[in-house]
């Protein structure tokens, strides 16, 4: 594994003279044409180059700007990178890829659960407990009690509406505090979940029929990475361009001014709350039936990666705020990194340390990233 | 790194004396080559557009920013550029700035001690009795008797402001204590704004030594014995206040001349409007602290309502635009059945706007100028299931045109804008064409001249000459006179005077907001 340091260490060395564009590439896309091996070199070097050097201003503002909206997709392609180096033979297979994919899907609409009521401000505690939820009753009325596939999904979507409707009428009519009433709620749904359960796994007598629907590889893809991504596409769209969507994102700047513009704040924040446990029953069902088994707490530790992720979608793609596809890199960066480091042999009480530090760092992330933009703002 | 070695003559009786002081960001020149002269016990005002280097100034004085270049020397001696906030804190530089700083939901007591600490036992826990002792002597300095142990929320805006400078000013002795009150009357209401000029004039007999920050120039000659003026960084007047006058510095304020300010006159409207183009009436209307109001607002009128605070003034219009709720009387817009239940949404949708009094209410700070300029009309920009950005920001190009914002392009956030630049967002989010009615409360409020005429020039070209009628709630009459097209004069909750005939004089104002009422 050696690499030429030379090479690319010699681009800080020379500055370009201030008030004066670089001639041809800039050092950062030089950097990018070096070997792989050097890449998080590279990436050092346009660091410092965007942070200082002697670069032209307006440039430098180019570049740090891009840095900063594609860091955490360079950051993802720089860990699959180099676990793929250190582990050829088990970690760059298709095999672990798909098992990654597949794996997170669930965590990815968990997290675009979370997200949605950030972006008006508000927290749902409560949105692993109705994953949970959802997949137990899912699979739970398909294993006791024989109802249809299409019944058994519907009735899992329906506890995700019914859980989102109650915490929306709280939060955003009856103006309680949503961590609070978040919180509350995910205990309630615990509760039932473990009366419902009794503490077992439900398993057994689950049609084969709906663990297709989870396991299946349409032209090798995991179908449950794709059902992710179509959601997570409807969430971008309507966030993206739908006049409603966009309004969420004006009420989480301000909601007094987005009340005087004539917008209604109230009955939007009750529509993030319940898309977002809309997605989260989703992900629930994705999950039950890829494994075709459920039990009181199977995702209820998704809490804690889905806010690290949410946080994390806001130092990319649209800097400052939370979005869609930041949060979808966001999860496969912590997703890749977890499942590299139990390849190269990390013991198990890694991943809670790990998921722990990237979500203080995805905060601390957040909060510079604020800080840059408000110090930009003047 | 250049010094200016020599000392000022006679800076033995200057409180502040600076020299050549210059600041670059980036390629501007925020400051370059000023001085300034504070003579012990005056009040020096500093003055300028937003932008011109008045907070640069200041943050240079209180360590918060590091200048390149100069001087600044206190009570005879000279501070180090490169000095902190503690530094210009001990040499007895105090500062107060426009928001104050204070926290609402606790005591005056504990917002003193916020800055010197509390009065704590051996073992450290506080002494309460002490504590209060100390705030109301040290309150006492002010000639203001307010207790220790009330909320400071429940303060008027004037106590908070003298409380505010009492906190600054502990621990200096007057005599070489530097007090730097950045606007403290923006956020008072005209009639408050002679309690904080009387304020302002003892702790100047008290031999305080104060630079004073403002935009409103008749403040400037009541209790200013210097004035400087910045332009673009540099100083372009400073002298005695009795060698110029308001006219004059008016003038340089705003970089051009103050004849170019009058308005064109609007085209007289025909006498005895008709019926049909009465926009919005307003009949009986009551609500807290309004009491049964009725008027009727004209296509193309502007109609000032002036009151002085605690009048309903602000109240009125929060009534009409569904902010609070109305008890009694109803609001009829256009031919549409009169109503009594307004929220702002359905306000809105009938082509009525707000422009509220606290800027911040307005905006969504965090967002671009296009975001904010649509906030109120996104679903015009919807094309078969997709709001078009490009169209958005084809629209907002076209309003910072129209408007005069100044900004590098539509997509710069509006929380770097300046004041004024600000207030034009907040204003041009409601401009369209259908636009009926702009409601707007104080809107002039901590803006500079420029950026005051050019809204008041927007509402005539882009609402009234366009068939639209504005609201103009104010306490200050200053530029009422040339815009008006009608006035009325709110007191107590009731309309008591309206001023049609022109022109209105700005004498014929001040008796009816402080004369004796006849009814």
């Amino acid at each position: 594994m050696t690499n030429d340091p030379g090479k690319v260490t010699t681009r800080t060395a020379e500055p370009a003279p201030i008030g004066e564009p670089r001639p041809g590439g800039s050092g950062e896309r030089g950097a990018a044409e070096t070997d792989g091996a050097s890449r998080l070199r590279a990436a050092g070097v346009a660091l410092a180059a965007a942070q200082g050097g002697g670069i032209p201003k307006r440039r430098r503002h180019v570049a740090t700007a891009l840095l900063q909206r594609y860091g955490l997709l360079i950051a993802l392609i720089l860990i699959v990178v180099v676990f793929s180096l250190l582990r050829p033979n088990t970690y760059a297979t298709w095999q672990n890829f798909s098992s990654i994919l597949t794996g997170d899907a669930a965590l990815t609409l968990i997290s675009l659960g979370i997200m949605l009521p950030l972006v008006v401000q508000q927290y749902d505690l409560s949105i692993g407990y109705i994953a949970t939820t959802s997949s137990l009753f899912t699979v739970g009325v398909m294993s006791r009690n024989e109802w249809s596939i299409g019944a058994a999904i519907a009735l899992g979507l329906f506890i995700g509406i019914l859980v989102g409707v109650v915490n929306g009428v709280l939060i955003a009519f009856a103006k309680l505090n949503s961590l609070v009433v978040t919180l509350g709620v995910g205990s309630i749904l615990a509760g039932i979940a473990l009366i419902y359960s009794g503490g077992r796994i439900i398993s057994g007598g689950v049609p084969r029929a709906f663990t297709i629907l989870g396991q299946a590889r349409p032209a090798g893809i995991p179908i449950a990475f794709i059902y992710a991504i179509i959601l997570a596409a409807a969430v971008w769209y309507w966030l993206s361009f739908r006049v409603s969507g966009r309004h969420l994102y004006a009420i989480g700047g301000n909601p007094d001014a987005a009340r005087l513009s004539g917008i209604p704040v109230k009955w939007l924040t009750f529509l993030a709350l319940v898309g977002g446990a809309l997605l989260a029953s989703a992900g629930g069902i994705i999950q039950a039936a890829r494994i075709g088994a459920s039990s009181a707490d199977s995702m209820v530790s998704m809490l804690l990666p889905a806010f690290a992720a949410a946080f994390l979608s806001t130092t990319a793609i649209r800097p400052g705020n939370f979005n869609v596809w930041g949060t979808v890199i966001a999860v496969y960066v912590v997703a890749t990194g977890t499942s590299g480091m139990f390849m190269i042999g990390a013991p198990t009480y890694v991943e809670p340390l790990f998921n722990g530090a990237i979500l203080i760092g995805a905060i601390g992330l957040y909060r510079w990233t604020m800080h840059r933009r408000d110090k930009a703002a003047g | 790194m250049t010094m200016t070695m020599t000392a000022p003559s006679g800076a033995a009786d200057m409180a502040l004396s600076i020299r050549g002081l210059s600041k670059r960001f980036g390629g501007t020149n925020a400051l370059s080559t000023v001085d300034l002269d504070l003579r012990r016990g005056t009040v020096h005002a500093l003055l300028g557009h937003n932008g011109s280097g008045k907070s640069t100034l200041i943050k240079l004085l209180g360590g918060y920013h590091v200048a390149e270049a100069g001087s600044i020397t206190v009570n005879g001696e000279p501070m180090p550029l490169r000095h902190t906030a503690s530094d210009s804190d001990g040499a007895g530089i105090r500062f107060v700035y426009q928001d104050l700083g204070l926290i609402g939901s606790m005591s005056v007591a504990e917002n003193m001690a916020m800055g010197v600490g509390y009065a704590t036992s051996r073992v450290g826990s506080i002494v309460w009795r002490t504590q209060y002792r100390e705030a109301r002597r040290q309150l006492r300095r002010l000639n203001t008797d307010v207790d220790p142990r009330d909320l400071v929320h429940d303060l008027g805006p004037v106590e908070q402001t003298m409380l505010a400078i009492g906190r600054a000013l502990q621990g200096v002795g007057h005599h070489r204590g530097i007090l730097v009150l950045d606007e403290p009357t923006a956020r008072l209401p005209q009639s408050e704004v002679v309690r904080l000029l009387e304020i302002v004039r003892a702790l100047k007999a008290d031999g305080v030594s104060i630079i004073y920050v403002t935009h409103r120039l008749d403040e400037v000659f009541e209790i200013a014995d210097d004035i400087t003026i910045l332009q673009a960084g540099e100083v372009i007047f400073s002298g005695a206040a009795a060698t110029t006058n308001e006219r004059q510095v008016g003038n340089m304020i705003a970089g051009r001349s103050l004849d170019d300010a009058t308005p064109p006159r609007p085209a007289p409207q025909p006498a005895g409007l008709d019926r049909a183009s009465t926009v919005v009436q307003v009949s009986g209307l009551s609500g807290r602290r309004v009491r049964s109001v009725d008027f009727e607002v004209q296509r193309g009128e502007m109609l000032v309502i002036i009151g002085l605070v605690g009048s309903g003034r602000s109240e009125l219009g929060r009534l009409i635009f569904g902010l609070q709720p109305i008890t009694e009387g109803t609001v009829r817009v256009g031919d549409a059945v009169p109503r009594s239940e307004i929220d702002p949404r359905w306000a809105a949708q009938q082509g009525m706007a707000y422009v509220p009094q606290q800027r911040d209410m307005g905006l969504v700070l965090g967002e671009s100028i296009a975001e904010n300029l649509a906030l109120t009309s996104l679903k015009q920009f919807l094309r078969r299931f997709a709001v078009r950005s490009p169209l958005v920001n084809e629209m907002a190009r076209g309003l910072i045109k129209k408007l005069g914002i100044i900004s590098r392009d539509e997509r710069q956030m509006v929380s770097s804008l300046s004041g004024g630049n600000q207030q034009k967002v907040a204003l041009g989010k409601w401009i369209r064409n259908d636009l009926k009615l702009i409601i707007m409360d104080e809107p002039l409020q901590g803006i500079d001249i420029g950026a005051k005429i050019d809204i008041l020039r927007s509402i005539r070209s882009s609402v009234l000459d366009r068939g639209g009628a504005a609201i103009w709630l104010e306490s200050d009459i200053e530029f009422v006179p040339d815009y008006a097209d009608r006035v009325l004069v709110m007191r107590d909750g009731c309309i008591t005077h309206e001023l049609t005939h022109k022109p209105i004089s700005l004498d014929e104002m001040m008796m009816a907001l402080y004369g004796t009422v006849h009814r």
